[in-house]
């Protein structure tokens, strides 16, 4: 399984990142002006990864503001397509195979850290009453360019938030099947069907299972978030993992094991949360799962001035579960 | 096996790290032996709502001069008993000794391991003959005399007394050096057969030296070796790396760099119901790491959690 991190471009983390045994990185680029990811920007980012043993075949997300007026279904989202096209064949271009974005018009939404954790490690958490109580608090704030959409000055149905987004994977699909780069789509985290009147649509395995058939290409698939597909209410993520794994529809996977599913979750370290991580380490390797999985967020460390700490333990215990079942479900060899 | 922490009660941070990457026990290295520090560092701990389940290593200071003729000797022994005793009185289950209390500048070098991690490599003299010089008989005698007085006065206190390997004492000459084979270990039973004394084992030291060297002698695997101590109900902590041979020594590599014998190792210490602490041991170091390797650990605790719930 191809372990990864999501890492900047620093010496310190790209050492840490060899020395924990990765040979995979994920990673985001910033959102360009121009609207575009250009050649020369992703050849670089891939060749400074290289020189560190670690191969970049993820983008991770496609930068929001190249693409807000299509998922809004606004004027000028033409013109921004044809943008994401022109990055979607730069990639192919440089050898990088997956585009991931999200589809969440309103970003994510959590609301709280608090020191409920494991040691009185700060988790995040989402509680839909709270919620529901100070929306705009609940927004993903990021300060700055390249921030996401945050209070919306409109209500969108469901029907209209599809149309946009089969409006967009009309344009894409095509020109990712040409330039051989396929479209992970990340289902909308916090899982619930619809915030400040905007709806949610990736937000059940139904949802998913509908983007997949919307718009059917061997480039158009998922991006696997375990932790958001876990928290979504009443599915068992490790059948999820079997049902599109089979489908050879997950292109991307994160490694993530929240506590509870909505309306109330948070996110525990991976060997605490609901679901069995070994049996879905097993569920990967029963559908053929060959793609990237890269270690998620989890609650911080205490000293832990660059997540080191908190990273260090993930990625060590996802190889341990990958060892473990590749020893003991191959009978010993090597 | 209980997954556990080797560190100094005293940080509190560390404590709460501990607890942060859910291991709730503690092997405690304490800065000093007196009661009170001993009763706070076990205060400390179970405060923090975490089990202080041994004590790692008496230091040499204590113990050295057991090796001292006479007077000395019995002094020394005198206050590792009393050591012993409020041990056993403060509920501390388990404690630490290594032999000979000496320090052996055992590194040849130190090289770069994965991703330019710092990798120890240990000088190993391998032995050519079974030596039985008069230095290693009288290493042997003083040690029994040092069981024969502190075993008893750890079945009293209830304390159980594990020998630490010591990869580093394979570096000691062979004239001047015991307690480094299987057939050794077995004699340090027999001088001291108490259900109270056993081992605290470097995995290392069993892969690199009793494994290599029985594999020679006696066709002995690794996991008979294991399985040898284990079925006497001697092991009582492992402390888990994974060192491999070069030409120079054994060379400190990560767990997953060799998965199937992290494994197969501790799947052997869980056949022979290993119930004690089972410690990760930060090596090779990580680059920007703290002195304590904060980062090393939390690889290490995650790796070994991870083995532990897939051989359940």
């Amino acid at each position: 399984m191809k372990i990864a991190l999501s890492l900047g471009r620093s010496p310190r983390e790209l050492r840490f990142a060899q020395q924990l045994g990765l040979h995979y990185v994920v990673s985001a680029l910033p959102a360009n002006p121009k609207g575009y990811l250009e050649l020369d920007d992703l050849r670089g980012v891939r060749e400074r990864f290289a020189r560190y043993g670690l191969s970049f075949d993820v983008i991770e997300n496609l930068p929001t503001p190249h693409y807000t007026k299509a998922m809004f279904g606004l004027p000028g989202r033409d013109e921004q397509l044809d943008q994401v096209c022109t990055t979607i064949r730069n990639m192919g271009k440089a050898g990088i195979s997956v585009l991931q974005y999200q589809w969440m018009l309103l970003g994510g939404l959590r609301t709280e850290t608090s020191p409920v954790g494991r040691g009185g490690a700060r988790v995040s958490r989402f509680d839909w009453e709270v919620a529901k109580r100070s929306p705009i608090a609940a927004l993903d704030w990021r300060p700055g360019p390249g921030g996401l959409i945050h209070t919306p000055d409109r209500e969108l149905s469901a029907e209209q938030v599809w149309d946009n987004l089969t409006y967009f994977l009309e344009r894409l699909v095509p020109v990712a099947e040409e330039a051989g780069v396929k479209l992970a789509a990340h289902p909308d985290d916090a899982p619930i069907p619809s915030f400040m009147g905007v709806a949610r649509i990736l937000t059940s395995l139904e949802g998913l299972q509908r983007l997949i058939d919307t718009v059917p290409s061997p480039c158009s698939g998922l991006g696997f978030c375990q932790g958001t597909i876990a928290s979504m209410a009443g599915v068992d993520m490790i059948d999820a993992i079997r049902h599109f794994g089979r489908q050879k529809k997950i292109f991307f996977a994160h490694f993530r094991n929240p506590r509870g599913q909505v309306p109330v979750f948070e996110e525990v370290f991976p060997d605490e949360g609901d679901s069995d991580m070994l049996a879905a380490v097993r569920a990967y390797r029963e559908v053929g799962f060959d793609g990237v999985i890269r270690v998620d967020h989890a609650p911080a460390v205490v000293g832990d001035t660059h997540s080191e700490r908190t990273f260090g333990y993930q990625v060590g215990y996802f190889r341990g579960l990958v060892d473990a079942v590749e020893v003991l479900d191959a009978g010993g060899v090597d | 096996m209980h997954l556990a922490l080797t560190l100094n009660p005293f940080e509190d941070s560390d404590l709460l790290y501990a607890q942060q990457l859910g291991v709730d026990w503690i092997v405690g290295d304490v800065p000093a032996w007196d009661y009170d520090t001993l009763a706070a560092a076990r205060n400390r701990v179970e405060k923090s709502g975490l089990v202080l389940s041994a004590l790692d290593c008496l230091p040499t200071s204590l113990v050295a001069d057991a090796l001292l003729e006479q007077a000395e000797c019995e002094e020394a022994i005198d206050r590792v008993c009393r050591v012993i005793t409020d041990v056993g009185q403060l509920g501390i289950p388990s404690l630490g000794y290594r032999w000979p209390p000496v320090e052996a500048d055992s590194v040849v070098e130190t090289t770069t391991g994965r991703g330019g991690a710092l990798s120890a490599v240990y000088r190993i003299r391998d032995k050519e003959h079974t030596s039985q010089g008069p230095a290693r008989e009288e290493m042997w005698q003083a040690l029994a005399h040092f069981l024969e007085r502190v075993v008893p006065v750890a079945e009293a206190a209830g304390v159980r007394l594990a020998y630490r390997t010591d990869i580093s004492l394979v570096s000691l000459p062979e004239e001047r050096r015991i307690l480094d084979s299987v057939t050794e270990l077995d004699r340090l039973f027999q001088v001291a057969g108490s259900p109270c004394h056993g081992l605290n084992l470097d995995h290392g030291f069993v892969t690199q030296v009793l494994g290599w060297q029985t594999s020679l002698q006696t066709g002995l695997k690794v996991d008979e070796v294991i399985r040898h101590f284990g079925r006497q109900r001697r092991i009582f902590a492992v402390r888990m790396r994974n060192l491999r041979r070069t030409d120079s020594g054994a060379q400190e590599h990560f767990l997953d760099e060799d998965k199937v014998a992290s494994l197969r190792g501790l799947q052997a210490y869980q056949e022979t119901g290993f119930e004690g602490p089972l410690c990760p041991v930060p090596s090779p170091g990580m680059t920007d790491d703290t002195e304590w390797r904060h980062k090393g650990y939390a690889f290490g605790i995650g790796y070994l959690r991870a083995l532990l719930q897939a051989i359940g």
